[in-house]
This record gives C-alpha cells, structure tokens and sequence, in this order.
C-alpha cells in the first residue's frame, strides 16, 4: 500500500525505492546513499524527500535516520541488512596496482597540484586510486605497453600516470582547459616525460592527422544520450582499423538510468564493429575536496557545491559537503573486432544536449524547487524509432527487404556520383558501409553493389531505358527505406515502384538468430 | 617476407593477427602455460593452433619449465608490438572485486554437501561444475546488487548446485531448479527436504517449451549456458521468458573466454539487446574458475601442456543484466538438442583434431 503510494508520488519505480530502502540501511550519510543506491540523483533526491513526507525516515542534522515505520516498510521490503563484501583491497575493481608503487607515488604530489576543477568542462577528477586501478585493468588487457594512446579529455591526469609508468609508445591528449594543457605540458617537461597536449575542444572535428592512428583511448564522456556517444565515437574514429584496439570509457549510473545504458550499448553494438569485453562495478571514485575549495566543482565537487546552495531549497541532509569520495562510476571497455573501420569524426550538433539532462546532477536541485517529481528522461527520436522499428522485428522478422523499380529517371546516365550518392544514402539510414563496388559495362550500364555491416545493398542501371533496379536489404535497425528514398533523390524517377520483403522471420528455433 | 607473413601462411583464415599476439602476450607475461589460455582470451582450439605452430617454426624454445621466445620470436613479437604484463589480478578477491568472507558460515554448511554430490559430469549435456569459492564470489555479487533478497530466482540447469548455496543463505523467497539430469534434480531434492530450504526442483529440457505458469514470474535468474552460439542465446533467453515484466529485474550467466571468440560474444550481445528490454550491467574479468573434469586431457605434442593443470584453469567471465521499464518476458521458443549441445570450431575438443 505504502509503496504504491510513494511510487505514485515520486513516479519511482518500486524496484528504485527498494533501491534507495537497501542504501539507507547501510549508510546514514546521504551522500554515501546516492554514490550506492543505484538510482539516477534526481529521482534519488525525490524519493527521500518523499520517504520523509510519509514518515519513513528523518533528516537528523545531515544525516538520514530510518524511522520505526520506516524499519518496518524495509522488512516488509525483504531487505535486510547485507555486509558489505566489496573488496577492500582493490574497491570491487578486481585489480591492485601495487606492482605501480613507484609511479603511484611520484603521481600523488603531482596530481594534489593540478589546477581546481571547472564545471564549466563538465570536469572532475577521479581520486588518485582510481586513476591506478583503471591503468592497471589497462595494462593487464595489453592496452598499454608499447601502444599509442589518446585521452580524450584528462582532468584525471591519467596521461601523467601513464607515462611515469615508461609502458607507452605514445600518449596524446586533447583536452578544453588551457590550464589544465599547461599543467600536464610542465609535467611532462619538468618530469621528462614524453606527453603531447593538444588544447583543443572534443565537440569540434579533432585534427586530421590524428584519425585512424591509436591503438587505445580513453574518455569520461558526459551523460547524456548524444554526450557519451559524441566522445565514444569520437575516440573509436581515431583507432586504427581491425581488430584488438581498445577504447575504455566511465559511465555512471548515478546521472543515467539503465534506458540511456541501453541506448548507449545497443547504438554501439550497432554501428561499430566491436564488442564490449568488461564492465566494471562502479569502482572509480571521484574526489570531493575541489568543490568546497574554490566553490567551482567539477562534477563530483559541483554536487557538494550545489549542496551548499540548498539552503535556499531546505534539504538538510546535502548541505555539508560530502566527506569522503561518493560520486562512482563503472568502467566499460570495447574492443574492436577486425572487420572494424574507423568511423568518420564528425562535429557536435549544436541542438545536441551534451551535459544536461532529466538525470543529471544539476536536475534534482530543480526538482526540490519545483516541488515535483522529474519527468522521464527524453529520448530522442532517431533512438525511439529504432525501439519501435525492434519491436515490430520481434513480429516481422530479423531484416527487411525493399525491392525498388525506378522508371522515367532523370540521372540513371551515367555512373558519376553514384558512388557518393550511395555513402551518403548509408550514412543516412544509420548503417555502415563495408564494401562499394560499382562497375560500368560496355556500351552501357552500370551496376553497384555495396557490403553493409547489416546486410547488402545492389543496384542495376540501364540508362537507355531510365530503368535502374535497385534492392536493399538490410538487418537490425538501419532503416532500408532511408537507403531508397535518398537513391531516389539522386536518380530523380518519374514512375516508382516498391515492394517491401520481411527476412528472415522467426521459427521456433534458435538456429535463426543471425543473418 | 615478415616473420608474421610466414606464420599466416600456416594458420587457418579464422585466426587472425590479434589472436597471435594474445598468445605472444601470454606467453610474455609469464603466466603458468594452462594459464595462458586466461590471459589470451581466444578459443582454445585456436590459442593451441597457434601455439604448435609457433613451435614448429621455431618462434618459441622451452628451457625447463619456462616458454621462451627465440630471437625469432622475439622479431615476431616486435613485429606485432607485443608485449607482456604482470598480472594485476588482486589475490584476495580473485579478480572477482568482491569477498565472500561474510558468507563463510554458509560456506561452511555448503562444502559437506558440495562434496557428496554426484560426480561424472555428462559431457554431452556440457556439465562441469565450477569451484564452491568461485560460486561464493558470484553469490556475493548477486546480494551485493540485491538480486536474491527476497527474490524468486530460477536456475536453469544447476550441475554447480548453486541453488543450494542460494538458499542456505536464507535470503532468498524461493529458487527454483529446471533440471534434465536425474541425478541432480534427485540430489537436490534430497538436501532441501534434508535441510528445509525452499527449493522447486523441476525436470525440464530447456530446447523444449517451458510450463507456461513458470513464465514471466522470477525476479532473477542464474544460468551457466553452453559455449555455442545457440547455446548461450538459448539460456539467456529462455531467462527472459522467466522473468516478470518490468524493470530491474536481473539475469546473470557465465560466458567462457576459452570457448568463445569475442566476434560470437559480439553475436550475442547484440541479439539480446535488439531483441529485449535489457542492458548489460556488468560483464566481470574471468573469475570463475571451473573444477578440472573426468576426461581433461594434456596436450602430448605442446611440452609446456603436456602435464594437466592439476588445478583450476578453465575460466568464465560473469554477465549481469537488468530490465529495463519496458521489459516484457520473451516468447517461449523450441530448438534442436542438437543445434545447441554440438561442437562448434571454437570449442575445447577441436584442440586434438
């Protein structure tokens, strides 16, 4: 009864507050509650607050009590008390870096002296730890030792870590913050270490020459949909084709919600060929002390410092500045597979939120203002569409075939630009391209066929009769209809034809589960 | 013509040039030779090709028990910019990043059972038991997450008689065990009547349709599938057809390292997310380490193998998944038994073809 109550008043799945219900019977410190109980911050904040409203728990100075009634909703929960068996040793990542012990220790000092994080780069920086535990997964996948590294963005200071360890072949950084460019630069001087540093921001086209040429990077994209995915993409299109490279980047469930997890991992899944090999627990922590410092946190930091301008919204548990490391997040590694292609890089579209959205930090502070709760994360169309495109192919089958006839064209003449028009037409439906072939025949005619990493596309053109046959089939979610209207474009047909073929429709057996 | 060049020539087209160089990185890296097969991370059958290959052609020399690379290979390894690592894996929690330690008395009722259980696993049903401590760190993990507290969970096929150790936790509201083999559904029913856990054991073929009242009512389930690529597919999604509608619900399967390319791991990662509400939420370093079984064999013509392991070295790597709001549980399909328990070219036998 309680609990459809309070998912009602917070929007809150129950399995989300049993979530936070399992946290607050570990910690009492409300900062410890949000780096554990799973559950993006602003729904987070919003069931505690409820929690509160229904007399289940009570904010005793900063910290947050259960209340007897409280006790009893978490037992009638099921949820007991659990130790925490986390290992100490190496904070659930798996990893110790003691074999680093010389480098950690050179790093330490180094790294209490980089310039103060800047929320405005959406900055924050592991503690000194993580950046070790992340190296050492690294370097135990062979991503390391004598291999050519990019980080894309490094508040971290990751490249400082990686280089005092002497493993590298080559470590390049892009990275916004001038000061932080200049810090790592004198450094690498100071220390003879061998860094190069290109100030430059990731949202723009990174420089040419840096395409297709590493063999591992490394990024702690943002949060929301096109964010993680502009940095990801970004880092993949400066691998080196084939298989074996590697890209690692951090994501947190503490400002995105399983649905964005999903959308991340399918479109990658989708669009490149590679494979996710790990995904850590959320063993990377973000230090807390620059928030309070300066009163300009980064990410972690800027949480403690928009929990100092509470005040004005009355939630006391978040006034103190957390006291220890709180803000987690998992560490996923792809590898590529070797049909793997670079994809193209590619500047941010500016209608693109990259920092900001339903589950970020920032919201819950707007949630307690207003009074209610979030409303759901927005995702954007192209991502809906292919959620609605997979399950109609749970009905339909596993691709589809559209079979085109164009009569009366006006540019079936000649092969020229068709090789572009049938890139672009590939991009457009969101699929890649693998293979192009077109061939002309004598005295004319000319036919194309293009390998797509979701299935085919052929295309037959006889000028003479302004006929071209054109079939696109295709798996997953690219879209062969995207394919055929843009070839239309470029071969202008008065009279169009289109029959539209489900492949591959599911019997009851496993044996069809690929094409 | 570059050493690699002259290796190629021998190897089969679906071995490929980062396949080599994990086998030239494991043997860099000073691993025990079973433990190789760890730290390269491609099918056995392929990593054994590779490796009689590099010592037909004189890449690798063995001086007592160490593997070393001769000058060729060494020009080899520069080649293809290989290189060893120590291993970081943290000793006291196996790679696992979790201890069972809170759990030993649980531990400690669970061995003497463990221990009297039947042996002579049936290689064509793909039995093999892992070890009880690597049972327990996947146990951890689960409650760590909040998956077995006051949860239905499902096994599906249970030759590690996990199901106990779930429910001598006492956590748990129900397991229940779909089982084809007599002997452990026997067994298993015997210990939860012996100790009164709340245990279901079920006769089940999992290639056939499951009892339609089981479907969509577990809030987790725990599986270890076969190697094949229907095989996997088949128990990872015949758990999605067992769990309840809705989000957070979670899934857990061992998926081997040893067996598997990261080309079919790619397969199925792709196919469960196209086809499901779900995302992956952990994918965990191979710490589950499976008891050598009755018919393991050395590898005569490789010295460094020529011994068994006479420990633990075939390893898993450990999958989480969770619903998502919109998750409901799959249809129930039918498969050929033989479409899913068949050796495929990645799998362990086709070592000694």
């Amino acid at each position: 009864m309680i609990m459809t109550t309070l998912s009602r008043a917070t929007g809150a799945g129950s399995d989300d507050i049993a979530r936070v219900m399992h946290a607050l019977l570990e910690y009492s410190d409300a900062w410890q509650v949000a780096g554990h109980a799973n559950v993006p911050f602003a729904e987070l904040v919003d069931i505690l607050q409820k929690l509160r409203e229904h007399g289940l728990l009570k904010f005793q100075k900063s910290e947050l009590m259960l209340t007897p009634d409280g006790e009893h909703f978490a037992r009638e929960l099921h949820i007991a008390r659990v130790e925490n068996v986390l290992c100490a040793t190496c904070a659930g990542s798996g990893f110790e870096f003691e074999q680093f012990h010389d480098a950690y220790h050179q790093f330490v000092p180094l790294f209490a002296k980089r310039p103060p994080a800047e929320a405005n780069y959406d900055q924050g920086a592991l503690t000194a730890d993580s950046v070790f535990r992340r190296l050492a997964l690294m370097y135990a996948q062979g991503d390391v030792a004598d291999k050519k590294i990019l980080l894309l963005g490094d508040d971290d200071l990751l490249s400082i870590a990686l280089a005092l360890t002497g493993l590298p072949r080559e470590i390049i950084v892009v990275e916004i913050d001038p000061r932080l460019c200049n810090f790592i630069e004198r450094v690498a001087r100071a220390k003879k270490l061998d860094i190069h540093v290109i100030q430059q921001d990731a949202r723009e086209k990174l420089p040419a020459d840096l395409r297709a040429n590493f063999d591992t990077f490394v990024t702690d994209p943002s949060e929301t949909i096109q964010g993680l995915l502009l940095f990801v993409e970004k880092g993949l299109a400066m691998l080196t084709p084939g298989g074996g490279r590697a890209g690692y980047f951090g994501v947190t469930l503490i400002e995105a919600s399983m649905l964005k997890w999903n959308v991340w991992e399918r479109h990658l899944l989708q669009n490149h060929a590679l494979v996710f090999t790990h995904i850590s627990e959320p063993f990377s922590l973000y230090g807390t002390g620059m928030g309070r410092e300066n009163g300009n946190g980064g990410t972690a930091g800027n949480a403690g410092n928009k929990g100092n301008g509470l005040v004005r919204v009355d939630f006391p548990p978040m006034q103190h500045a957390p006291r220890e490391p709180w803000y987690r997040s998992s560490f996923f590694r792809v590898e590529t597979l070797k049909e793997f292609v670079p994809p193209a890089d590619y500047d941010s579209n500016p209608r693109d939120e990259l920092y900001q959205d339903a589950e970020s930090l920032d919201e819950a502070w707007a949630v307690l203002a207003r009074g209610e709760a979030q409303s759901p994360i927005p995702i954007p169309e192209e991502f809906l569409n292919a959620s609605a495109q997979r399950a109609e192919q749970a009905h339909t089958g596993l691709g589809r075939h559209v079979i085109a006839e164009f009569w009366n064209c006006e540019n079936a003449q000649s092969e020229n630009g068709l090789a572009e028009a049938i890139e672009e037409a590939v991009r457009s439906a969101r699929a890649t391209l693998l293979d192009l072939n077109v061939r002309r025949f004598y005295p004319q005619g000319y036919s194309a066929i293009a390998l797509l990493a979701e299935s085919h596309l052929s295309l037959h053109a006889w000028p003479e009769l302004g006929y071209v046959a054109l079939d696109v089939f295709t798996c997953g979610e690219a879209d062969p209809q995207k394919i055929v209207q843009h070839l239309e474009k470029h071969f202008r047909p008065h009279d169009t034809e289109y029959i539209k073929i489900p492949r591959g429709r599911m019997r009851a057996s496993v044996m069809e589960v690929h094409p | 013509m570059s050493e690699f060049q002259s290796l190629r020539t021998k190897l089969p087209d679906h071995i490929t040039q980062g396949d080599v160089k994990k086998i030239l990185r494991a043997i860099l890296s000073n691993d025990a030779p079973w433990d190789w097969f760890t730290r390269a991370r491609i099918p056995f059958p392929f990593a054994v090709k590779i490796l009689r290959e590099l010592q037909d052609g004189g890449f690798i020399r063995y001086e007592g028990d160490t593997t070393k690379l001769t000058e060729r290979g060494s020009a080899l390894a520069n080649e293809l910019r290989a290189s060893g690592a120590p291993n970081f894996t943290d000793p006291q929690c196996g790679g696992s990043g979790v201890i069972w330690e809170p759990l030993r008395a649980v531990y400690e009722k669970f061995l003497p059972i463990y221990d009297a259980r039947p042996r002579n696993e049936n290689s064509d049903l793909d039995q093999g038991a892992m070890t009880p401590e690597s049972f327990f760190r996947r146990l951890a993990l689960m409650l760590h997450q909040g998956d077995i507290q006051g949860n239905r969970i499902v096994n599906l096929g249970d030759d590690d008689f996990a199901s106990i150790a779930i429910a001598l936790t006492g956590l748990a509201e129900s397991i229940t065990v779909l089982e084809i083999d007599e002997r452990i559904r026997e067994y298993i029913a015997r210990v939860a009547t012996d100790y009164r856990l709340p245990i279901t054991v079920q006769n089940q073929d999992l290639t056939k349709f499951l009892p339609p009242e089981l479907i969509g009512t577990f809030d987790t389930y725990v599986c270890d599938p076969p190697e094949t690529e229907a095989g996997l597919l088949l128990w990872a999604e015949k758990g999605l057809t067992l769990l309840q509608a809705g989000d957070a619900h979670a899934g857990y399967f061992g998926a081997t390292v040893m067996e598997a390319s990261l080309a079919k791991w790619a397969r199925w990662q792709k196919r469960l997310l196209n086809h499901h509400e779900i995302a992956f939420t952990h994918i965990l370093p191979p710490f589950t380490e499976y008891v050598p079984w009755s018919d393991e064999k050395p590898l005569e013509d490789i010295p460094a193998l020529s011994t068994l392991a006479g420990r633990p070295w075939y390893r898993f790597a450990f999958y989480r998944l969770e619903t998502l709001p919109a998750f409901q549980p799959a249809p129930d399909f039918e498969a050929e038994f033989s479409a899913v328990f068949y050796f495929d070219e990645e799998g362990y036998y086709e070592a000694w073809k």
